[in-house]
C-alpha cells in the first residue's frame, strides 16, 4: 500500500461549460446534474479510503474557475435559508466529512451556475489551463502547509467536456511543464471529443487518459480507473495495459501557417519552425543558403562520361 | 610408455614423486620418472615442453625440484637420499643438466600467438566464432585476426611498452644505511637501484667507475672509496692527495657550482637577488645577523665554513638530481639558455607574460563581481509568433449565437437551480458491468508472452544454434561490406573471396539448420532474416560485378 508517511491530495477539475452541457442536454445525451452526482459519489469513495486523504474540487467555467470545495470563506453573513438546509443535513446522520463536501459542492455549484449562464458566458471552451494553474498553486500551498512532515502525493483529475481551444495552447503547455516539474500526475477523463492537449499532459506526467464512451456508467469508469493513485496503477494488469503510451501527437506547429508539421525547417538562430524553406527567416531576419542538392546531379554527371567513352 | 632407446644422460635413484619412491632419468630429449620396481615411466616430458624449473630454498629440509610445463602444470620431485649432502648434490646435478638442456630445446613461441591463444580461451564467444569460421575453412586466420578489435588491443599495448621512467629519489643516498658488522667496520648495502641513482646524479662518479673498474680497482674497493669521499661525508673537504679518486671530482664539483650560480635564476619571480632595493636580501634572517660584519670582510670561522659547505653540497646535489630528469628529456637547451647579464633588458613579450602571471596570481575569479558576459543579442522582429500554438484541427465550426445554445443554457440553468444530489441512484449495475468489461478488454489483446515468441517455437539447442549462425554470418557480412568501395586489387579479391565464403556458409550451415528445423516440425520461418541479409549481399555483389565489367 501507499507509504505510511505519504498523504494523497486529489484535485478534481470539473468542466462545467454551459454551452456544451446545454447542447448535450438538449440532445438528451448527458445531464450535468447526473454527472455531478457521479462525481460526488466518486469523491466520497476517495475520502473513504483513508482518513487523511485530501480533496479539492474546482469547477472550470467558460469565464472563471471556482473552488467548489474547500469553499472559500465568504464575508457575507450566513443566509438563514441556507443555514436551515445545512442544519437539516447535519441532522441526518451522514458522515460529517461527506456532508461537508457534498453541501459545499452543491451550494457553490448552484451559485456558479446561477450567475454563470449569461450571454457573455457563451464560449466554446472552458478555462482548463487556468483551472489547472489554480490547482497547481493549491497543491503547492498544501505542500508547504504540511510542513514537510509528511510527503504529499498530489494528482489532478481533469473531467473534460468541451473541446480544446487553440488560444489556451501556450498556457496549457506551461502548466503541463510545471506539473511535470512538481511531480504532479495529471489524469484525464474525457466526456466529449479527444483532447490532444490533455493527451500530452497525461503522457508527460505519466497519468491516465481515458475517454468515456457513454455516461451511464460514468461512475464506474471513475471508480475503476481513477480511484487509486498513480503508483498503484502500475500493479494492476488492466490499468497498466490501457495506459500504455498511445500515439500522442507531439508535432509542433509551423510559424507561418500554424499547422502541425512532422518534418520542417528550423532557424538555427531563433529556433522558429517553418514548413518550407525561405532564404530569410521572417522572425529574426537571418539569411540562409538554400540546401545543397548536388548529390543527384553529380551522379548524373559522373554517369555521362562513362557512357560517352 | 615403454622405455625408449634414448641415451640416458643422468640417472638419479631415490627420487620421490607424489609420495612414491622411484628414479629420475634424464635422457637426451626428455625427462622421465619411473617408480620403484616398475619398468615403465609414469611421468615423461620432453625438454621442449618444459618452461622452467625451480628448486626449494636452501634452508628447507626437503630437497625438491619442480618443473613447470608450458601448459602451466607442474611436477615436483623430492630427492630423498638419506644423506642430505648427497641429495643436494643430486639435485644440483639435475638442475645444471636441465639448465643446459632446456635452452637447446626451447621453442621460440611467438608471443603474439600466446596472446591470441589466451584471448581465445578467455572469450568463449570469440572462440566459437573462430571455430566456426577459421576451423571450418570459411575464412583465413589472418583475416580473422586482422579485423578483430581485440587484436588491435594487442598491438596497441605493444606500443605502450615505452615505459615511463621513475625519477631519482632525492634521498637515495640516505637509504644506503650503514650497518655495523660487529667489529668497528660498517656495512653498506648497495642495490642496483641505488647504483643507478648514483650514476645518473653524479656523472663524474660514473666516469671514474668506467675508468677504474674492473682493471684498476675492484668494485668493492671503488665503492669503499666512494663512501669515504666527500660525496658521502659532509666534513671531508678537498684533499689534494692523489690517492683519493674523488679529489679531482671535488674541484670539478666546485666549478659546477660556480657555473650554476652564474647561470642565475631564470624566472624573475623567483629571483631573490632582484630585491636590491633596501638590501632586503641582505637583511637579518637571510643568513646574516646585524652584529656580524658583512660577508666577504672578515674571515669566517670554522663552523661557518662547515655550514657553508653543507649548504653548498645540498644545493649541488639537488641541482644534479634535477638535471637527471632534464637530461633525460633532452631539455639541456632549456637550461643552458643565454643569460644576458642580469636580465635588465627584457623583451616586450616577456613583459606581457610577466603581467599576465602577476594578474593570474593576484585575482580570484570567484571574488569578483559576476561578469555580464558579452552575449549577442537576438534580434527578433515578430515576437508574438512564439506565443501561439497550433490551430487545432478539431474545431467544430458551429454558430455560437444559435438558438440551440441559448435553449441549452436555459435548460442547464433550471437544472442546476433545482439540483439536489441524489447519490444513491447514480449507477445501474448492468451499466457498471459493461463498463468494467470494456476496461478489462485491454488486457486480453496484448498478452505478455505472445504465441509467436521465439521461446515457444524453438528448443534451447535450436535457439543456441540460431545465435551461433547469427554471430558467424554477421562476422562474414562485416568482412564483406567493409570491402566496399573496392579500390585496390586486394579489396577486390577479398570481395570475391567473401562472396564465396558466404555462399559456402549458406550451403553448409544455414541449409543444414533449416533442414533440422523442418525435420523437427518447426514451420515458422525463423531464418528469414538471415536469408534476407545473404540475398542483400549477393545483390550487392552482382551489381558491383556488373559495374566492373561495364567500365
Amino acid at each position: 500500500m501507499a507509504n505510511e508517511e505519504e498523504r494523497q491530495l486529489l484535485v478534481v477539475i470539473f468542466d462545467v461549460n454551459p454551452v456544451w452541457w446545454g447542447i448535450k442536454s438538449l440532445q438528451g445525451q448527458a445531464q450535468i446534474t447526473k454527472c455531478l452526482d457521479c462525481l460526488l459519489v466518486f469523491v466520497n469513495s476517495y475520502l473513504m479510503l483513508r482518513h487523511d486523504n485530501k480533496l479539492a474540487i474546482i469547477a472550470s467555467h467558460s469565464t472563471k474557475s471556482v473552488f467548489l470545495y474547500p469553499a472559500q470563506e465568504s464575508n457575507q453573513s450566513p443566509d438563514p435559508s441556507k443555514a436551515s438546509t445545512s442544519d437539516q443535513a447535519g441532522g441526518d446522520c451522514r458522515y460529517e466529512h461527506f456532508a461537508k463536501v457534498d453541501d459545499s459542492v452543491t451550494d457553490k455549484f448552484k451559485e456558479l451556475m446561477r450567475d454563470g449562464c449569461e450571454k457573455n458566458d457563451i464560449r466554446r471552451d472552458s478555462l482548463i489551463a487556468g483551472s489547472m494553474a489554480i490547482a497547481l498553486c493549491y497543491i503547492h500551498r498544501m505542500q508547504i502547509e504540511s510542513h514537510g512532515n509528511t510527503k504529499l502525493n498530489a494528482r489532478i483529475l481533469v473531467i473534460k467536456a468541451a473541446d480544446d481551444a487553440a488560444s489556451q495552447y501556450m498556457s496549457f503547455m506551461n502548466v503541463i511543464f510545471a506539473a511535470q516539474k512538481e511531480r504532479v500526475v495529471v489524469d484525464a477523463c474525457i466526456l466529449g471529443q479527444d483532447s490532444g492537449l490533455l493527451q500530452q499532459a497525461c503522457d508527460m506526467t505519466s497519468g491516465m487518459y481515458l475517454k468515456v464512451p457513454h455516461q451511464d456508467a460514468f461512475l464506474q469508469y471513475l471508480l475503476t480507473a481513477f480511484l487509486t493513485e498513480a503508483e498503484l496503477r502500475k500493479e494492476s494488469l488492466v490499468l497498466a495495459q490501457s495506459s500504455r503510451p498511445r500515439e500522442v501527437d507531439y508535432r509542433a506547429a509551423c510559424f507561418c501557417h500554424r499547422s502541425l508539421v512532422d518534418i520542417g525547417f528550423v532557424c538555427s538562430v531563433c529556433l522558429s519552425i517553418f514548413c518550407q524553406f525561405s532564404p530569410i527567416c521572417s522572425t529574426c531576419e537571418t539569411a540562409f543558403k538554400p540546401p545543397v542538392q548536388a548529390s543527384k546531379s553529380r551522379k548524373k554527371r559522373r554517369a555521362l562520361p562513362a557512357n560517352g567513352t | 610408455t615403454a622405455m625408449s632407446a634414448e641415451q640416458i644422460q643422468l640417472l638419479i635413484s631415490q627420487v620421490r614423486h607424489k609420495k612414491r619412491d622411484g628414479s629420475l632419468y634424464l635422457m637426451s630429449e626428455r625427462l622421465a620418472w619411473c617408480p620403484e620396481g616398475r619398468d615403465h615411466f609414469d611421468v615423461s616430458h620432453l625438454y621442449s615442453d618444459i618452461k622452467c624449473q625451480k628448486v626449494s630454498p636452501e634452508g628447507k629440509a626437503k630437497i625438491q625440484l619442480q618443473i613447470i610445463l608450458l601448459n602451466e602444470s607442474s611436477f615436483v620431485f623430492h630427492f630423498s637420499n638419506t644423506n642430505t649432502a648427497e641429495g643436494k648434490s643430486d639435485r644440483e646435478k639435475v638442475k645444471t643438466l636441465l639448465a643446459q638442456m632446456l635452452p637447446k630445446f626451447r621453442r621460440t613461441i611467438d608471443k603474439e600467438l600466446e596472446e591470441k591463444n589466451k584471448l581465445l580461451q578467455q572469450d568463449s564467444e570469440l572462440f566459437q566464432t573462430y571455430k566456426d569460421l577459421v576451423v571450418s575453412g570459411v575464412i583465413s586466420p589472418e583475416e580473422f585476426w586482422n579485423s578483430h578489435s581485440s587484436v588491435r588491443k594487442l598491438s596497441s599495448s605493444k606500443q605502450n611498452l615505452i615505459a615511463q621512467k621513475v625519477g631519482v629519489s632525492a634521498g637515495f643516498l640516505a637509504e644506503v644505511r650503514p650497518q655495523s658488522d660487529g667489529c668497528n667496520g660498517l656495512r653498506y648495502n648497495l642495490t642496483s637501484d641505488t647504483i643507478h641513482s648514483i650514476f645518473s646524479t653524479y656523472p663524474a662518479v660514473k666516469r671514474k667507475y668506467l675508468e677504474n673498474v674492473p682493471d684498476k680497482l675492484t668494485e668493492k674497493d671503488f665503492w669503499t672509496m666512494f663512501f669515504q669521499s666527500h660525496y658521502f661525508h659532509r666534513d671531508r673537504t678537498a684533499q689534494s692527495s692523489s690517492k683519493d679518486l674523488f679529489a679531482d671530482c671535488v674541484k670539478k664539483d666546485e666549478q659546477d657550482i660556480l657555473s650554476l650560480l652564474s647561470l642565475g635564476v631564470k624566472d624573475k619571480f623567483n629571483d631573490l637577488t632582484y630585491l636590491e632595493d633596501g638590501d632586503s636580501a641582505q637583511d637579518e634572517g637571510y643568513g646574516n645577523t646585524l652584529n656580524e660584519p658583512l660577508p666577504g670582510t672578515a674571515k669566517p670561522s670554522a663552523s661557518q665554513i662547515a655550514h657553508k659547505n653543507i649548504i653548498k653540497r645540498f644545493n649541488h646535489q639537488n641541482a644534479m638530481i634535477l638535471s637527471t630528469s632534464l637530461r633525460f628529456f633532452n631539455f639541456t637547451n632549456f637550461v643552458t639558455q643565454e643569460k644576458d647579464g642580469n636580465g635588465v633588458t627584457e623583451t616586450d613579450g616577456e613583459v606581457v607574460i610577466k603581467k599576465a602571471r602577476l594578474k593570474d596570481a593576484t585575482t580570484y575569479s570567484d571574488l569578483e563581481s559576476p561578469h555580464s558576459s558579452n552575449e549577442a543579442m537576438l534580434n527578433i522582429q515578430k515576437n508574438e509568433r512564439y506565443k501561439h500554438g497550433p490551430t487545432l484541427v478539431c474545431q467544430a465550426h458551429q454558430e455560437l449565437n444559435n438558438d440551440n445554445v441559448r435553449e441549452g443554457m436555459r435548460i442547464i440553468s433550471s437544472q442546476c437551480e433545482n439540483y439536489k444530489p441524489r447519490l444513491s441512484q447514480v449507477l445501474k449495475p448492468s451499466n457498471a458491468a459493461n463498463a468494467l468489461k470494456e476496461l478489462s478488454s485491454g488486457m486480453s489483446s496484448s498478452s505478455q508472452t505472445s504465441e509467436n515468441a521465439i521461446q515457444h517455437i524453438l528448443s534451447q539447442t535450436q535457439q543456441d544454434e540460431l545465435k551461433q549462425l547469427y554471430a558467424s554470418l554477421s562476422e562474414l557480412l562485416r568482412h564483406f561490406w567493409t570491402c566496399f568501395p573496392a579500390n585496390t586489387t586486394f579489396l577486390q579479391e577479398k570481395v570475391n573471396r567473401m562472396c564465396h565464403s558466404i555462399e559456402t556458409f549458406q550451403q553448409t550451415r544455414l541449409r543444414v539448420f533449416q533442414d533440422q528445423l523442418r525435420r523437427s516440425m518447426v514451420h515458422a520461418n525463423v531464418t528469414e532474416h538471415l536469408d534476407d541479409m545473404i540475398s542483400a549481399a549477393f545483390a550487392k555483389f552482382n551489381s558491383w560485378q556488373s559495374k566492373k565489367t561495364r567500365r
